[in-house]
């Protein structure tokens, strides 16, 4: 028997439901019983459940294997509803956005690892600087609709949930290294075993790559991550009508990457896409992430479990990059859109390093946002399951008190070109921001679902107790305290009128906190969002259709530097008042098995729009001057992924395509200027494994095939482009 | 913390209560007004007739610096030299009326930089294309030279820069400037400033052609406004163009010319409270102060109508009258007057006046401040018009 059987067994039950659920919604799951056989499940917190009341997808461990990515934008793309904006070409702030809730570096939706919540400081600062190594998961699961309220604070897009790996049964050493073009690089490597009443896992990972740009003059591009964890667990024994299993785990990471805001000008980007200018030179970005999690574990007989957790994360970083120009004459912007206009000339002209600074005004200001981030709590979920008054009732209660914080220090420092060098300009430095917001945050939820023959019927509610408070630290005394309550009811219905038909239907409350800093001004996002569907499900044909339609008293817009903002205006945030989200989400999975090959078949389609219905003028640059029936920026309103693969003996070979139609920059209508959208791209992947018992895989991936070059952001400056071609060649053995 | 609770209970129980929040909506632009008549006399009485004063300005500009070049080494040095500040006074005095206007080619095409590029101006880059100029003639062409090398700005400190050194720091002086004789020095400044008047009245004529019907037509456009062909498809389009002009009296007069200097904003300076001379916009003629007074007539032209002349024709005014809100034209023309004479009456220069007497300085801003508040907060809401994004807010 192995060391958790006991509460395996009840994982592997859900698993099983989650088996039959994924094989009717999730096309890429095609292989999700094999997927669920490798999870031990030891110490992973998975989020969704059998027939969970809304969308639901799950990545697994052989789809993020397939085509070993490290990119969770392009992990993301296989599904449907989940739309992103590219920064830097590898993924390493995302900018991620479900269902027209808004992208910006994934401010808008749950962010977990194992359950818990990942961002910096999920209330007071929820965007995702820091993202987990997704070279270490094993499954990512995407959870939208009624059945995200169980989740939050931000509840209207849905919740994105990252498995980390779990303690192997067998005593396993595991080893992944891989390098490829752009001198990329990666290494993985695990060593871990359970016994009857102990587990342990030992990991570490590298990743890096010299980066696909090149600047102007001197200087470094690319990137260097670490990541190290280790996991322990201790169980009780497996007999009997108790099981107690206490895990801790522990991690480190690190990144230092030499990334920059700043894009081209359109002609620039014509002719060399992959170029950065000289006064990027310095841009940099350095962070460390620490983060201890305990997790104990209770199953009482059958029909009753209960987790707690308490975690703590600290995310420190300095992000240097350059700002602007020292005039509020001009800003980068407006210089990469005319920059042969006036005077603006003068300033490309040192920006390149062409000419170079002559004036006071021409002072590149260098400027390093610096942060420190907690984010701490316990949490307490319990399940029960029992059948009453002829009904299968299945009871979650759970509750959090959480306590966040984020310290920023932000500041300018002036440097002049001078031969194509940045050189110190001698000027004081200019302090642009001091402040510590926090939160501490009780919140609850209780849901109960209901099941008798075909219907399913869940409802449920959260509750958020939130208490915040802006400090600015430039004028002691200056603080500003807020408490608030929100109540976001939910609930959704499972029909299946067949085995292999679902019809699926949903309504919840949508809620996004506003930053502690923005409570005088902002009103917090509410919205009311529905869904319906049907899933069709019948032995290897998986098919679901799935509308949406966020109805958003409120949504808030949020300043980042990323998305153009002024640095006075960073953090800042934005009514937007109504916006109709609305689309449609089309999966579907074919398995077919030829000669002896397995032919898997996946789709994903995605169409949505999110629509102002107000006119008003905001200081927020991605929106403008907004007037009602204009659509919301960097919203793709057409997503389409396809992917297949054959496998024979050893042999695996997979392709995976991924549309995704132009964006426009600024709110707007039909009528865009070129200049003011993204580039529709089509990105084509290829991957080949052999694979031996004996001698371990051998794996190929080309990423970009057809070196397709495009436009992916004009966010905050200029044209930026996608990654391009990168073949990578790995090699990868458990022992 | 009890009104705290009571708060939450109360949000808890009215859970629509927290779902406010809407984003402000400007009213549209619907006074009974024939806005085609206003817009076509502002573009082709108003603007149009300033930048025509101002090629007639710079051909004497041209003419001269030539003459001050020719006299080099002569008695007639210093009062050829006279005569060219003058031109260049009489043609800034034009520009800065007109810097109200920049409105179409002038910022579109980037030839209100190329005539007059502050607050972007560079004396060093102009001693290294003096420089440049004088060891490679034949090879060096102004029309393809940064805005900061050129213009008006740059026709200042040739002209007026008493000192003959270099103002560049040592790792960007221009090797062979330090070896040239004052007479060669002057000399050389001068030939270059030649080719910058020249530029000067390139530049205006081609500013002034793409207004006129034969040329770019852009007047024609402004008048033509919503009707087929012109590029402006609403009224309100271009209405708003020209009301967005207006705001350079409020970021760059009362901010940049005033507020700075003063010590009223942020400045190079760093010191709140405190004058920063270092922020004056005319360091070389000392003509900051007039510079002032001239954007004010120039608003008064474009918001009022009024031609050089002294007589009126269909502007702002006349729209907010039309809007039955006559008491607020009246108003904005009495501020504008109070704030010319407040900037006038200043002592001396204007660096002189701020460090005599900085509350003078002050008073002039806050006089400056109430036309461009009246501009601001009452005539977009009674006439729907919409306020420029980058003097959306007040940053004093």
């Amino acid at each position: 028997l192995t060391p958790s059987s006991n509460l395996i067994g009840r994982l592997a039950a859900a698993a099983a439901g989650l088996v039959a659920w994924g094989s009717l919604c999730l096309p890429v799951h095609a292989q999700a019983d094999d997927e669920h056989e490798n999870r031990d499940g030891g110490e992973l917190i998975e989020i969704i459940d059998s027939t969970p009341p809304g969308a639901a997808h799950v990545i697994g461990a052989k789809e993020l294997e397939r085509f070993e990515r490290d990119d969770i934008h392009k992990v993301l793309a296989a599904v449907p509803g989940v739309y992103i904006r590219e920064e830097d070409g590898y993924g390493l702030r995302p900018n991620i956005g479900m269902r027209g809730t808004g992208s910006e570096r994934s401010s808008k939706i749950a962010l977990m690892e194992d359950g818990v919540l990942i961002a910096p400081a999920p209330y007071s600062a929820p965007a995702a600087y820091y993202f987990p190594m997704v070279t270490r998961m094993t499954a990512v699961e995407v959870l939208k609709g009624p059945a995200s309220i169980r989740f939050g604070p931000n509840t209207v897009g849905g919740a994105i949930n990252l498995l980390g790996r779990p303690i192997p049964r067998d005593r396993t050493v595991y080893l992944d290294v891989a390098g490829g073009s752009d001198f990329y690089g990666k290494g993985n490597a695990y060593y871990g075993e359970s016994t009857d009443r102990f587990g342990w896992l030992f990991e570490a990972a590298k990743l890096r790559a010299d980066g696909f740009k090149e600047i102007d003059g001197p200087g470094q591009t690319g990137f260097d991550k670490h990541d190290a964890s280790v996991r322990l667990r201790a169980n009780s024994r497996t007999f009997g009508r108790s099981y107690h299993q206490l895990d801790l785990h522990a991690g480190y990471a690190d990144e230092l990457s030499h990334e920059t805001y700043t894009g081209l000008t359109d002609a620039d980007f014509a002719v060399t896409p992959y170029r950065r200018y000289a006064g990027t030179q310095l841009d940099r970005m350095d962070w460390t992430h620490w983060q201890t999690r305990l997790t104990y574990r209770l199953a009482l007989a059958d029909t009753l479990n209960l987790t707690v957790q308490a975690y703590r994360h600290t995310f420190s970083r300095a992000w240097r990059k350059l700002n602007r120009f020292n005039t509020s004459d001009r800003d980068l912007r407006d210089i990469l859109a005319n920059p042969t206009t006036g005077s603006n000339a003068v300033f490309y002209s040192v920006l390149t390093g062409a000419a170079d600074s002559s004036s006071p005004a021409e002072t590149l200001l260098i400027g390093t946002n610096d942060r420190q981030f907690l984010s701490q709590g316990i949490q307490a979920i319990g399940h029960a399951e029992r059948r009453w008054l002829g009904w299968n009732h299945s009871l979650e209660l759970g509750t959090r008190v959480h306590f966040d914080r984020a310290h920023r220090f932000h500041y300018e420092d002036g440097h002049v070109m001078m031969g194509g060098r940045l050189q110190p300009a001698g000027i004081d430095r200019i302090i642009d921001l001091h402040a510590a917001d926090s939160t501490t945050a009780w919140a609850s939820h209780y849901q109960h679902k209901l099941a008798a023959g075909p219907v399913t019927i869940t409802g449920g509610a959260r509750t958020e107790v939130i208490a915040t408070r802006h400090r600015d630290l430039r004028m002691p005394g200056n603080t500003h305290d807020e408490v608030y309550a929100v109540l976001l009811p939910g609930a959704g219905i499972v029909y299946q009128p067949f085995s292999s038909l679902g019809l699926v239907a949903g309504v919840h409350r949508g809620f996004a906190p506003p930053s502690p800093s923005q409570l005088n001004d902002v009103d917090p996002e509410f919205s009311i969002s529905y869904e319906a569907g049907t899933r069709y499900a019948a032995r290897a044909t998986a098919i679901e259709v799935i509308g949406f339609f966020n109805d958003y008293r409120n949504l808030i817009g949020s300043c980042s530097f990323s998305s153009g903002c002024e640095m006075s205006q960073v953090d800042d945030e934005f009514n937007g008042g109504k916006v109709h989200s609305y689309g449609a989400e089309v999966s579907a999975a074919q398995e077919l098995a030829i000669a002896g090959v397995r032919l898997p078949l996946a789709l994903g389609y995605t169409w949505q729009r999110s629509v102002f219905q107000q006119s008003f003028a905001s200081s927020n640059p991605l929106w403008g001057r907004v007037a009602a029936g204009d659509d919301m920026p960097y919203l793709p309103n057409h997503q389409l992924y396809a992917a297949a693969s054959a496998s024979a003996g050893p042999w695996e070979l997979a392709a995976a395509g991924r549309y995704t139609s132009s964006m426009r920059d600024v709110a707007g209508t039909d009528q865009q200027a070129e200049d003011t959208m993204t580039d529709s791209a089509l990105v084509l992947d290829l991957a080949a494994h052999y694979r031996t018992r004996r001698w371990g895989e051998l794996y190929l991936t080309v990423d970009n095939v057809l070196d397709e070059v495009h436009i992916s952001s004009r966010r905050p400056f200029g044209a930026r482009p996608g990654v391009p071609r990168l073949i990578v060649l790995g090699y990868k053995r458990s022992l | 913390m009890r009104r705290q609770l009571r708060s939450t209970l109360a949000v808890l129980a009215c859970l629509s209560c927290s779902d406010g929040g809407s984003p402000e909506t400007p009213a549209p632009m619907a006074v009974n007004f024939d806005y085609s008549g206003m817009l076509d006399h502002l573009g082709s009485q108003v603007v149009l007739p300033t930048y025509e004063r101002f090629v007639g300005d710079t051909q004497a500009l041209t003419a001269a610096v030539a003459d001050y070049c020719s006299a080099l080494g002569t008695e007639q040095e210093q009062d050829a030299l006279a005569a060219a500040r003058s031109a260049w006074t009489a043609a800034i005095a034009t520009w800065q009326k007109a810097e109200l206007m920049s409105i179409g080619p002038a910022a579109t095409d980037g030839l209100r930089d190329l005539i007059y590029s502050w607050p972007i101006v560079s004396a060093c880059a102009v001693d290294q294309d003096v420089v440049r100029a004088l060891e490679a003639p034949e090879d060096f062409a102004i029309e393809t030279r940064l805005p900061n090398r050129r213009g008006l700005d740059a026709a200042e400190y040739l002209l007026y820069a008493a000192n003959l050194d270099s103002v560049c720091p040592p790792q960007a002086q221009p090797a062979s400037w330090a070896t040239l004789s004052d007479q060669e020095k002057r000399a050389a400044r001068c030939q270059y400033a030649s080719l910058v008047a020249d530029d000067l009245l390139v530049q205006a004529s081609t500013l002034t052609e793409r207004w006129r019907a034969d040329g770019g037509g852009y007047a024609a456009e402004l008048a033509g406004a919503g009707q087929p062909g012109s590029q402006f498809s609403t009224a309100e389009a271009a209405v708003n163009a020209v009301f967005g002009a207006l705001f350079y009296l409020d970021t760059k007069t009362k901010d940049a010319k005033l507020g700075r200097p003063a010590g009223l904003l942020a400045n190079v300076c760093g010191t709140l409270g405190e004058p920063c001379p270092q922020e004056l916009e005319s360091k070389y003629a000392a003509r900051s102060k007039e510079h002032i007074v001239d954007n004010l007539i120039g608003f008064e032209w474009l918001f009022f109508g009024t031609i050089s002349d002294g007589s009126d024709g269909p502007g702002f005014d006349d729209l907010l009258r039309a809007a039955g809100a006559e008491q607020v034209a009246a108003r904005l023309a009495e501020e504008t007057s109070q704030a010319k004479t407040a900037v006038a009456d200043l002592p001396g220069t204007l660096a002189e006046a701020l460090e005599a007497d900085l509350d003078k300085v002050v008073e002039a801003h806050s006089r400056v401040r109430q036309v461009t508040t009246t501009l601001k907060q009452d005539v977009p809401d009674l006439l729907g018009l919409e306020i420029p994004g980058e003097a959306g807010g007040d940053t004093d």
